[in-house]
């Protein structure tokens, strides 16, 4: 209770701005709201957990190092989300060709989840079909699926709003197709 | 069948680990505790003020103001010379120039001890001379020589009615620009002698002067001193010619001075290019800041509008009409 109250009271602008100030209470209070939504993006765009928590620590640190000079030019999660996918780019430019995107053992953890059994085939058959779409197409699509709108998923990976809406489009035949789920 | 975005929604979501959790939220409470540190150390605003401070003393240092060097220009616009002719007794200083009340004092106590050395009709004035005044000791002994050139003068203002009378006499003739008038202003001055002296009236005023000669003459003396002190200009054959032409006019009446220049060869050369008469241009030493100049003078009106009409048409030059009662 005490912590929706929070929430509704405190703005991501307004705790970033307080932790500036010195109040680790409220980057605390902001690490929380968006921590998760941040893991799974980086996540469903790159399967490996060692990989993704070490994103995930290199974009929470640089949030801390820029918060006195955070100007709120858009949303903090907007601003969280631009970071990661930029570090995420970073990443994927320096791999060595030898380490393994994708964390095989835990999809297969993640794929024999005690799911509903109708979805069981259908959920296994969604996710491999995700990891086939290009990488610009399935960064949109997850970023829809974490509540962005057309703007501001144009904002983070650095293009227009149209692109980003072919993107999704190409995104979500293609998936459909492979699963021959009808829209 | 359920659409793909809720199949989407249904598969696990990652979350955080709780290790990575603490990892990050420690570094930010150290990154935090570091900050404070930092401020209370060293303000954000010292290096700001400190850049700010040596800005500004470096700005000082390569635009250093030298106020003394500002003075007035040489040869003002004839809407300067309105305001300071019109209205002479009002106004006491004009506005951003304090200094120039000095130097116009200056110029009459010049004018005034030059008038007062000289024996005869002839006086002499320094026409328009700018000159700024080094420091606090030459002000206060120019302020002194005021004083008493003013007491002297005062004590003989009967002396020089009876001096300034023949020479106003003949400046009404010689009122004009014509070359005649100037022929016959030029041997009266040069005589240092009125021609109306023949007259009976000039007699008795020679026979009165000559009376009070032994006070005015120890009084001229002194005066002779004090304006040497405070003129340092040589009077040549221009110079004389141009000091007994401004004598032998009317106080009242106005001429244009055209210029004033350092090097009267090429005020000369200036003047040349006009279309004016050189033989009507006269050419007055004046003192300058810390030189000697030459002033350029232009005919003899009678009235400041016909002086005014005269100095609109003169071009390229600024004219200034001046009243000779201030150069003489």
């Amino acid at each position: 209770m005490v912590g929706k109250l929070q929430q509704l009271l405190f703005s991501d602008v307004s705790l970033l701005r307080k932790y500036a100030g010195g109040d680790t209470a409220a980057f605390d209070m902001l690490f929380r709201r968006h921590k998760d939504a941040l893991f799974n993006f980086l996540f469903r765009s790159l399967p490996n957990h060692a990989i993704v928590e070490e994103i995930a620590q290199e974009t929470w640190l640089t949030v801390i190092q820029q918060a006195a000079a955070y100007k709120p030019d858009a949303a903090f999660r907007t601003w969280l989300f631009t970071i990661a996918r930029n570090k995420l780019i970073d990443h994927q430019r320096r791999r060595v060709n030898n380490t393994p995107n994708a964390d095989d053992e835990l999809l297969a953890a993640i794929r024999s989840q005690d799911l509903p059994a109708e979805d069981q085939t259908l959920l296994r058959q969604l996710l491999d079909a995700l990891d086939k779409l290009p990488n610009d197409q399935r960064e949109a699509f997850v970023l829809q699926q974490e509540g962005f709108s057309n703007k501001q998923i144009a904002r983070i990976t650095g293009v227009g709003d149209e692109t980003v809406k072919s993107r999704l489009r190409y995104a979500r035949t293609a998936t459909r197709s492979r699963l021959g789920v009808a829209s | 069948m359920k659409t793909l975005e809720k199949l989407y929604q249904d598969t696990p979501r990652q979350t955080s680990p709780d290790a990575l959790d603490q990892q990050i939220l420690l570094h930010a409470q150290q990154h935090a505790e570091r900050r404070v540190r930092q401020q209370r150390r060293f303000p954000v605003w010292m290096p700001v003020s400190i850049s700010a401070a040596v800005a500004c003393l470096a700005l000082v240092l390569v635009l250093k103001p030298d106020f003394d060097q500002q003075s007035r220009p040489y040869a003002p616009t004839a809407a300067d010379s309105v305001t300071s002719t019109a209205n002479r007794s009002a106004v006491s200083e004009p506005p951003q120039q304090p200094r120039s009340v000095e130097i116009a004092e200056q110029s009459e106590m010049q004018a005034e001890s030059t008038f007062a050395s000289t024996d005869s009709t002839v006086s002499g004035g320094a026409a328009g001379a700018v000159r700024s005044i080094p420091d606090t000791q030459a002000d206060s002994s120019l302020a002194e020589a005021k004083i008493e050139l003013e007491r002297q003068i005062a004590d003989l203002a009967d002396t020089r009615e009876l001096e300034l009378a023949p020479a106003a006499d003949t400046s009404d003739d010689a009122e004009g620009t014509t070359p005649d008038s100037r022929k016959r202003a030029l041997p009266q001055s040069s005589t240092a002698r009125p021609t109306s002296a023949t007259t009976k009236e000039t007699r008795d005023n020679d026979k009165r002067a000559k009376a009070k000669a032994p006070a005015t003459q120890s009084a001229n003396r002194s005066l002779s001193s004090l304006a040497s002190t405070l003129s340092t200009s040589r009077t040549t054959d221009d110079d004389a010619t141009a000091r007994a032409w401004i004598a032998a006019q009317r106080p009242t009446a106005y001429t244009i001075q055209l210029a004033v220049a350092r090097d009267l060869e090429n005020l000369k050369r200036d003047v040349a290019r006009t279309a004016l008469d050189p033989s009507l241009v006269y050419y007055v030493k004046v003192e300058l800041r810390e030189d000697e100049g030459h002033a350029a003078l232009y005919g003899s009106w009678a009235t400041i509008n016909a002086a005014f009409n005269a100095a609109r048409k003169i071009s390229p030059f600024e004219p200034w009409v001046r009243q000779f009662s201030e150069l003489q």
